[in-house]
């Protein structure tokens, strides 16, 4: 295997800069990869093509990475992996991306997704669905799947993601990566193209913290372009990794320990908060009520923002268009109805009927009521401890195909991660184990709003005594050749 | 509330959306899992009271460059070069 794709983005980085390794070799053997594993894995939209400008003196130039396919790069084709955007061409360029390749990063290509993001299997893309690389028969978990398959596997160093509802700490989790949702408007959503605009947020999925700190520090700060983008000042996250927890308090909610969390979680959340313990800080169990309902509340307010955000698609000004309508309103829901998949049509008309006649009162303001009881919930436990630890997901991921037709049983599985969407609070999902078949085990460390530093800390804490964040599936690298 | 065909076809005429008879009936069937999944939320307690200000900062009410014109029409599946083109809306 060749021994670049054993490199941390930073370590590579490194290398470039030291001119032991030839930025173009990086780029080229990315390339590589992605060409002979894509086939299989379909992590991959769209390979680019364009020449990208070298910039030196920055801690990530020219080390490859992937952007997840409903984040805009101006010229290059963004298709939310749905057929309603199969051709789009954005004319502009996301902040966050704008901000790494201002870097020296190189974009390798778009990452294939749940179809507008709305999913946690990435089985609902128009163009296929993306293969777990640990056990190509189960899911990578969603919607960042392309992200977190083509770090898991040796295609890229990093790659940007997006989480609504645990998009990136979910797949983060079932593919074996360090992925973090950062605080809600520390990461401009410019160029994000919109799912649920109060809960969206653009973050990295890398090998480790360090990692992840450094991409974020990167692209975090204030931006015009975003009306929920946090004035300043952020102070640089990289410089906050210690590895030192002494005085650190965490607390594991009792609410997400039910009967739904399988052994193997149990234990490997047990063991992940030994070696915490070990780093100095102070493990305690802790009760949390009011966040029972937290994942019913998302939810409802998710789909009712997407009912909305979705009604842009109307296959006048972009997107796909139906055959020609007798009048304008027949061809909106004829290029709607081709251009939407079926997860997506669900979710619209589900947020539809929620804001409907009653429904609003029922629905609508309950969920909002359940979303500030959460954040109160939130604001006490801040107020005995400094990080909360969980699992991401009660289980293994769900083979694909499983319960494609169950969205009862697919929407329990953001059970976990919702919450930290509700609240806008910054959440990172590291590996801690690997399960007897297996695929491996994530934890999820949440901080207060602008605890990003802490998090990642904590994460680095960990990865400093553990090794879970090294371990490779059996495709890693593989189509890199050797050196 | 169970979601039944009438009502099914009410919502896709809200949503700008048409299904197949099968997508129907099937999608009204899951509409109807997930809300009785949602149905807690019933009991849950109201809004004591208004929830506070995020405290986002308004942007100035200010004209800004945007997109030009020939980019915006770039992605329009149909257009003129000056204007995007839809169906007779006037008869």
């Amino acid at each position: 295997m060749n021994r670049l794709f054993d490199l941390t983005a930073l370590e590579l980085a490194g290398a470039i800069a030291r001119g032991e390794v030839r930025r173009d070799d990086a780029i080229h053997a990315a390339f590589a990869v992605c060409t002979a594993q894509n086939p299989q894995l379909n992590s991959f939209i769209s390979l680019t093509s364009a020449a990208q400008p070298d910039v030196v003196n920055s801690p990530l130039s020219g080390v490859p990475m992937a952007v997840k396919d409903n984040i805009c790069m101006a010229r290059s084709r963004t298709t939310c992996a749905s057929r309603m955007l199969e051709h789009f061409i954005p004319p502009y360029t996301a902040t966050a991306v704008e901000r790494l390749l201002s870097a020296g990063a190189f974009c390798v290509g778009k990452t294939n997704l749940d179809e507008f993001a709305i999913g946690s299997t990435s089985e609902t893309s128009y163009f296929g669905p993306v293969k777990n690389p640990w056990n190509l028969a189960y899911s990578p978990g969603g919607s960042s799947g392309g992200s977190a398959v083509a770090v898991a596997s040796g295609q890229v160093w990093y790659a940007l993601g997006s989480d609504t509802g645990g998009s990136i700490r979910h797949p983060a989790a079932c593919c074996g990566v360090t992925g973090m949702k950062p605080t809600y408007g520390t990461v401009s959503r410019y160029g994000l193209v919109s799912y649920a605009s109060s809960f969206d947020q653009i973050g990295p999925i890398a090998r480790d913290a360090a990692d992840c700190a450094a991409i974020l520090d990167l692209i975090r700060g204030h931006d015009d372009r975003d009306s929920t983008s946090r004035p300043g000042p952020y102070a640089p996250l990289s410089g906050q990794l210690t590895g030192d927890l002494r005085g650190i308090r965490i607390g594991i909610p009792d609410v997400y320990f039910d009967q739904r969390v399988d052994e193997p979680t149990r234990q490997a959340i047990s063991d992940c908060a030994d070696v915490l313990r070990q780093r100095g800080a102070t493990v305690a169990l802790c009760h949390a009520a009011g966040l029972e309902h937290a994942v019913h509340a998302y939810y409802v307010l998710a789909c009712t923002q997407a009912s909305s955000n979705l009604a842009r698609y109307d296959g006048v000004r972009f997107g796909c268009r139906g055959c020609e309508g007798s009048n304008v309103q027949e061809q909106f829901v004829h290029s709607r109805s081709l251009g939407f998949g079926r997860e997506v049509k669900r979710r619209i008309l589900l947020g539809t009927h929620l804001l409907s006649g009653d429904n609003y009162e029922t629905y609508y303001k309950k969920a909002l009521s359940v979303l500030h009881q959460a954040e109160d919930t939130f604001r006490s436990l801040w107020q005995e401890f400094d990080l909360l630890l969980t699992p991401v997901m009660p289980g293994p991921p769900p083979k694909l195909g499983q319960e494609s037709n169950n969205p009862v049983a697919l929407y329990q599985e953001d059970r976990y991660v919702a919450c930290a969407n509700l609240a806008g609070l910054p959440a990172l999902s590291m590996p801690c184990g690997i399960r007897q078949e297996g695929l491996p085990i994530g934890a999820q460390l949440l901080a207060p709003p602008m605890g990003d530093g802490t998090v990642l800390n904590a994460a680095f804490a960990f990865q400093q005594d553990t090794h879970w964040h090294r371990r490779r599936p059996p495709i890693f690298g593989l189509g890199g050749g050797t050196t | 509330m169970t979601i039944d065909t009438k009502a099914m076809i009410r919502l896709e005429r809200q949503a700008a959306l048409e299904l197949t008879g099968t997508d129907r009936t099937e999608l009204a069937d899951q509409m109807n899992a997930v809300l009785s999944c949602l149905d807690v939320l019933r009991a849950c307690p109201d809004l004591s009271a208004p929830p506070a200000a995020t405290g986002c900062p308004l942007r100035g009410d200010e004209v800004l460059a945007s997109t030009d014109r020939a980019a915006a029409l770039a992605n329009a599946p149909d257009t003129d070069g000056e204007y995007f083109l839809v169906p007779r809306t006037v008869e």
